[in-house]
């Protein structure tokens, strides 16, 4: 169940540049997180910034210490880069719902920029189900989380927008390719992808041409993260649905992206 | 005795605190983190007779001390809302007070007819929306127009009736008095103010909707002020919001002449801020040594 409670900051740490890996013990028994589940974090506790911000699990640490991957972007991130350990954060999560599983196919993990940060968790909690991971990232200092996914018994592979790192190109193009190569078995996969809208609507592309079920991790606004302001909304075949509690993972097909 | 218990007209409230419509969803979604039974009353998102698809996003977006929202009143609405959202509140020791909204006085009547006949506790009506463009505000910025509707739906019924009052019409104190000669129990104010962020950028409005309404600290002196002139005006209680964050803001609005509270953002911000209000309320009580919190109700001292 999804709670409020304090945790305190045990390392904050850059991992390139303007991207932080920020773990965080809980002070008491939590329940613990799902992949593609987020929490929302109070920074200060003062007034501005008001609104608590909602992060991605990336990996589930020891003693259910939650990891965090986070980019800087604007005000509380920016004074989250501030945090030393022993900070006390306030947290509320885990929440929304994650990634489902799918028996018997083989995932496909597409991570675009920070998209790693839940994929991450998928990966690793999918790790015996050798998933072919695919990371995009505009140039090689935006390649994130290579240390961990490769340290997964999987196939990976990377590609920038400038080549500077992996292959050259949009990382569509190469799960498309590695979907066309995989001839009639192209359907024992399942699609995992998290990014920036337009790669999620090639990825919802590929899973129609290729007639593959899969499921995206979507971003909006988000004030109270447990599904109680309707702000968080995104259009779906249905009407909107809430990112933070009908989400944030939808099957694609259903939502409209 | 309870020294927090109050009453707005014939509702009566274990304390003055309840929660603020659009903030507190329909009560479920908060209920793992706070205990409902601890709350003077819930108001709920606003119920339209037909449900309503809302804006596209961005719908809101946080501005220094404070948030811009622009929902635009989605809502499941009243069937669904008496099926399967009322249920859920009845298991709980706090009234239940509905937030109504319509494009036409009829609708506002026939909301009030099926809710008290549903036995909720009080209905809101909701005059002061910003981010739709018909009914509610249209209502909530035409003295003459507002009277018609309180006193209709006061004809329709006989559950106490609080008119949310909007701080972009004008002089509120006159809004006030024409909802307690139609026939209002209460009024409630302030609903949120009509904001707009732009992103330099892109030179786009931060929201779709383009406008949006401001809540939270940082319109609270206006909300405070508002009630304070609501209170030299009117006989009817007042319940008093903007900005509340702890039981010291909460005194504020009770010193300027509120009768109860209603907390919003603050939920977002903390989601037992309700709970912990009771709390410093209760303490607050003790501490000054009064026999009720009414001993204080707009007990500013010039
Ligand atoms: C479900 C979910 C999971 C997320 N996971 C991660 C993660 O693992 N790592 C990470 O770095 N970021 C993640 N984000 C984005 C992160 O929440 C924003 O980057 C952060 O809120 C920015 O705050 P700020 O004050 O620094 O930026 P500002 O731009 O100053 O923020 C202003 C407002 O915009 C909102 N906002 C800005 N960007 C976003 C965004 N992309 N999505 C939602 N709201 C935004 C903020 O919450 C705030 O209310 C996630 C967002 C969502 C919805
Ligand atoms: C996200 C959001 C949704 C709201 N929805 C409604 C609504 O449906 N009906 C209504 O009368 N007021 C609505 N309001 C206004 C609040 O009830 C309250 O009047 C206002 O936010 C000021 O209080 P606060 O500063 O404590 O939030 C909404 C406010 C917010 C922030
Ligand atoms: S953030 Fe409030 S409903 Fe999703």
């Amino acid at each position: 169940m999804s709670r409020s409670f304090e945790a305190v900051v045990t390392e904050n740490r850059e991992v390139a540049v303007n991207h932080f890996r920020l773990t965080l013990a809980p002070d008491q028994e939590v329940t613990l997180p799902a992949p593609g589940q987020f929490y929302m974090l109070g920074i200060t506790g003062g007034t501005d910034p008001l609104l608590k911000r909602p992060f991605s699990l990336f990996r589930l640490g020891k003693n259910g210490a939650i990891n965090i991957l986070y980019r800087v972007k604007g005000k509380a991130t920016q004074i989250m880069t501030g945090l030393q350990p022993g900070s006390v954060l306030n947290l509320l999560g885990p929440l929304g719902n994650g990634f489902p599983n799918v028996e018997g196919k083989r995932p496909i993990i597409v991570a675009g920029g920070l998209g790693v940060a839940p994929l991450t968790a998928l990966a690793e909690s999918l790790r015996f189900d050798s998933p072919r991971i695919f990371v995009g990232a505009r140039y090689a200092g935006d390649v994130l989380a290579t240390d961990i996914l490769s340290s997964i018994d999987s196939d990976i592979s990377i590609s920038t927008d400038d080549g500077s790192m992996g292959i050259q190109g949009v990382v569509t193009d190469a799960v498309n390719e590695y979907l066309a190569s995989a001839g009639t078995s192209a359907q024992d996969h399942v699609i995992y992808g998290c990014g920036p809208r337009g790669m999620l609507r090639a990825l919802a592309g590929l899973s129609d041409r290729y007639g593959i079920e899969g499921y995206v991790s979507l971003e909006e606004y988000m004030a109270c993260g447990v599904g109680a302001c309707l702000g968080c909304v995104t259009k779906t075949a249905g009407g909107y649905r809430r990112v933070c509690k009908e989400g944030p993972v939808f099957r694609i097909g259903e939502v409209i992206l | 005795m309870n020294k927090l218990e109050t009453s707005i007209g014939a509702l009566k409230l274990k304390n003055p605190v309840m929660t603020a419509s659009g903030t507190f969803g329909y009560g479920e979604e908060y209920s793992k983190f706070i205990d409902l039974n601890r709350l003077g009353a819930v108001v709920v998102k606003g119920i339209s007779l037909n449900p309503m698809e809302g804006n596209p996003v961005p719908r809101i977006y946080e501005t220094p001390s404070g948030m811009l929202n622009a929902i635009g009143l989605q809502n499941v609405g009243l069937k669904v809302f008496i099926e399967e959202k009322l249920p859920f509140l009845r298991r709980f020791d706090t009234k239940v007070i509905v937030n109504i909204l319509g494009n036409t006085v009829e609708e506002y009547v026939e909301l009030a007819r099926h809710l008290e006949e549903a036995a909720v506790d009080a209905i809101e009506l909701n005059v002061s929306c910003p981010n739709v463009k018909k009914g509610g505000i249209a209502f909530g910025t035409d003295l003459s127009a507002m009277g018609g509707l309180v006193e209709q739906v006061r004809a329709a019924t006989r559950i106490p009736i609080i008119t949310k009052l909007s701080p972009n019409a004008g002089n509120i104190a006159e809004f006030a008095r024409v909802a307690e000669n139609a026939g209002s129990d209460a009024v409630s104010l302030i609903n949120t103010l009509l904001g707009l962020a732009i992103d330099p950028q892109t030179r786009r409005p931060r929201l779709a909707n383009i406008t949006g309404g401001l809540s939270g600290p940082a319109i609270r002196p206006i909300a405070v002020r508002m009630v304070w002139e609501v209170f030299r005006k009117v006989k009817i209680p007042i319940i008093g919001m903007g900005g509340i964050m702890d039981s010291d803001n909460a005194i504020e609005f009770i010193l300027a002449g509120a009768t109860a509270v209603a907390v919003g953002t603050a939920n977002f911000v903390q989601p037992d801020a309700c709970e912990r209000i009771v709390d410093g309320l209760e303490c607050y009580v003790d501490e000054n040594g009064l026999h009720s919190i009414r001993e204080i109700v707009g007990g500013m001292i010039i």
